[in-house]
């Protein structure tokens, strides 16, 4: 079953002399389980295509299947609580509420549900386990590395049990070992049932993922699935080496 | 939710405390003043009634001027003007009343201008006031130490002073029989009065131990004219109806008048109401002005709730990304800036207590709290956070969230 299902969705910004297509009658179907990277230069349409299928923002002509619902004609209400319960986002530049420590930014997603407060932060806590950062829960965004922001920023993610995770650009704002670090991490949860789907520039990131799709101009120039198993061991072995460097640093 | 909300907008203002402060002057200035108005005012009132109501239950006064204003529904106001003219009360009237049965005391009371001395030292704040010798029960206020005035018929210029004059002119130690000059003319002192606070009356510069008491009939003498009393009052005998005496009372004085009705007759109760009335115009004056300063207090608020949705777009844009509704943020940006509003009236009210502190201790006058005031406070400094809350929260809730992820 796919889980994501763009039909023929173009978005025009602006209007009239100044309108500009960021999208152009793209079609596209994503199954339970893949792990999808989207590639392009800037200006491609590749955020725009995210924020469409994150439901932040809404096709100008076109339909969208999410797990099965027409999810096009949903009201701002309705589209809040669709990303709540099925979307896990993760950014480029990490995006933790400052003034709130590792532990609540983990457990935002859950305020918007009634949801039991102590059942609520077990979970989060959980989360925190399960990206390797127990002992860091009630640090604060600024005390901790980029690679441990973003770690915390992927929990987030994971925390409502999503159907799809957005990751754009996750590892740009990081150096290659905690790149790797973020990566690796993903693989993983891909590898437990969840669908990923990831913008990125880099095509060493490009080949940790089952499929690329490349886009040009607002179109899908082309879309494959990767060899992922030969390509991605020699990458391992360039960015192992860097990681051994790093690792203090990451710390 | 609620709970977290309020737990949030409170970890945002401990974020940046100066900010905060500043924000919440105006609330706090607001309504402190609120407070101190509310509790000196009633504080006021209280004591006033409660000298009022230790005058007796039986006392009357004939003023004059027509004050008592009856709306159509029977309910009273005063007219506080029209007791300002040349007063219409007469020795006639005084020696009317007296021969009504059923009163057991008369007191006219006539306010002299002019000055006192002993010797070359002028008293200062020095009141003059006309009345004979039913004055002490009247207004139960005594002599502490010789005779009030002798028999109104007496012509033998005596004085009776107030504890004040007692200590301005005579550095304390006074003899009966010492001289004053009480507007050129020389009044032996033969008694004191017992020292008497009245608050209302000092608030308004009235110090009533200024007194200095002479006979009617001596008043007649110095001013050359027959006397014009502001007021006489009376005690009636605890043994007859006050209503058939007050009708009496009435209908004699409008007899005298030639059926002008240019006088007034004032139970007890309606003092208290005088008294109401005139306190409850001071207290809506000084609680307009706190209303003022409290719509400033919402400005503010609005102003910096403004900035505040704006440095915190991101934010915005991050909690509508994980499943913030719109509401949802309205929610979030409303109850920050009511939980402003409160804190700044908590720490405005527990200022304006302090302040009492200092009126109690300065004037002499115990403020009066309520829990009225405090009820009144809830609802009007969460009146004031939704005010400046509503705005800015909802251009909050209305933000793309493309756009304000993108926002730096």
């Amino acid at each position: 079953m796919s889980i994501v299902k763009l039909e023929n969705i173009t978005k025009v910004y602006g209007f009239g002399e100044a309108a500009t297509m960021a999208l152009e009658d793209v079609s596209l179907e994503v199954k339970k389980g893949e792990f999808v990277a989207i590639m392009g230069p800037s200006g491609s349409g590749k955020s725009t295509l995210m924020n469409m299928i994150g439901l932040l923002d809404h096709p100008t002509t076109g339909t969208y299947h999410l797990s099965g619902d027409d999810v096009s004609a949903y009201k701002d209400k309705q589209l809040a609580h669709v990303r709540r319960d099925k979307i896990g986002f993760i950014f480029q530049s990490f995006n933790l509420l400052p003034r709130l420590n590792a532990l609540e930014n983990v457990s935002l997603p859950l305020v918007y549900r009634t949801f039991d407060k102590v059942k609520m932060l077990d979970r989060a806590a959980q989360m925190l386990e399960n990206v390797g950062l127990k002992d860091r829960q009630y640090y604060m965004p600024n005390q901790l590395s980029g690679g441990q922001v973003q770690r915390v920023a992927v929990a987030r993610a994971l925390v409502n049990q999503p159907s799809i995770i957005l990751a754009d650009e996750p590892t740009g704002n990081l150096d290659t070992a905690s790149s790797t670090n973020i990566m690796e991490l993903l693989v993983e949860i891909n590898k437990g049932g969840n669908t990923i789907i990831m913008i990125t520039h880099n095509p060493d990131l490009a080949e940790y993922a089952s499929r690329v799709i490349h886009m040009v101009d607002g179109k899908i120039d082309s879309d494959s699935a990767t060899t992922k198993k030969t390509k991605k061991k020699s990458t391992k072995k360039k960015t192992k080496k860097k990681s051994s460097k790093k690792k203090d640093e990451d710390k | 939710m609620i709970r977290t909300n309020i737990h949030l907008a409170l970890a945002s203002l401990r974020a940046s405390k100066l900010r905060s402060l500043l924000t919440m002057v105006a609330v706090i200035i607001g309504v402190s003043s609120f407070v101190i108005v509310t509790s000196t005012v009633d504080g006021l009132r209280n004591s006033t009634i409660s000298e009022i109501n230790d005058l007796g239950g039986n006392l009357v006064s004939v003023v004059s001027g027509d004050v008592i204003v009856e709306d159509e529904e029977g309910n009273e106001s005063f007219n506080f003007i029209a007791g300002q003219g040349v007063s219409t009360i007469t020795q006639e009237d005084l020696e009317t009343i007296q021969s009504i049965e059923g009163i057991e005391s008369v007191a006219p009371l006539e306010l002299l201008d002019g000055s006192v001395f002993r010797g070359d030292q002028q008293l200062q704040g020095a009141f003059i006031i006309a009345t004979n010798e039913d004055y002490p029960i009247a207004f139960s206020h005594n002599v502490s130490d010789g005779t009030f005035l002798m028999d109104a018929s007496q012509t033998g210029r005596f004085a009776v002073v107030g504890s004040g004059v007692v200590d301005e002119l005579f550095a304390g130690e006074l003899s009966l029989g010492s001289r004053i000059t009480v507007k050129g003319t020389d009044f032996t002192v033969v008694g004191v009065m017992e020292d008497q606070n009245n608050t209302l009356a000092e608030l308004f510069g009235f110090n009533q131990n200024n007194s200095v008491y002479i006979s009617t009939a001596s008043a007649t003498e110095l001013t050359g004219t027959p006397p014009a009393f502001s007021e006489i009052d009376l005690q009636l005998s605890d043994d007859v109806d006050p209503n058939a005496v007050i009708a009496e009372i009435e209908a004699r004085i409008l007899e005298n008048h030639n059926g002008e009705v240019d006088f007034s007759v004032l139970k007890q109760d309606q003092l208290v109401g005088l008294i109401d009335s005139l306190l409850g115009t001071i207290k809506i004056a000084g609680q307009f002005l706190s209303f003022i300063m409290l719509f400033v207090a919402a400005i503010v608020i609005l102003l910096i709730m403004l900035i505040t949705v704006r440095e915190r777009t991101r934010e915005i844009g991050i909690r509508k990304s994980i499943g913030a509704t719109n509401s949802n943020i309205l929610v979030q940006f409303l109850t920050e800036a009511i939980v402003i509003s409160w804190v700044g009236s908590f720490i405005g009210l527990v200022l304006g207590y302090l302040l009492g502190l200092i009126v109690q201790n300065q004037a002499d006058l115990t403020p009066q709290y309520s829990l009225n005031t405090i009820l009144v406070l809830v609802v009007i400094s969460t009146g004031v956070g939704v005010i400046a809350g509503v705005g800015p929260a909802w251009l909050a809730a209305r933000r793309d969230p493309v756009e304000s992820l993108r926002h730096e």
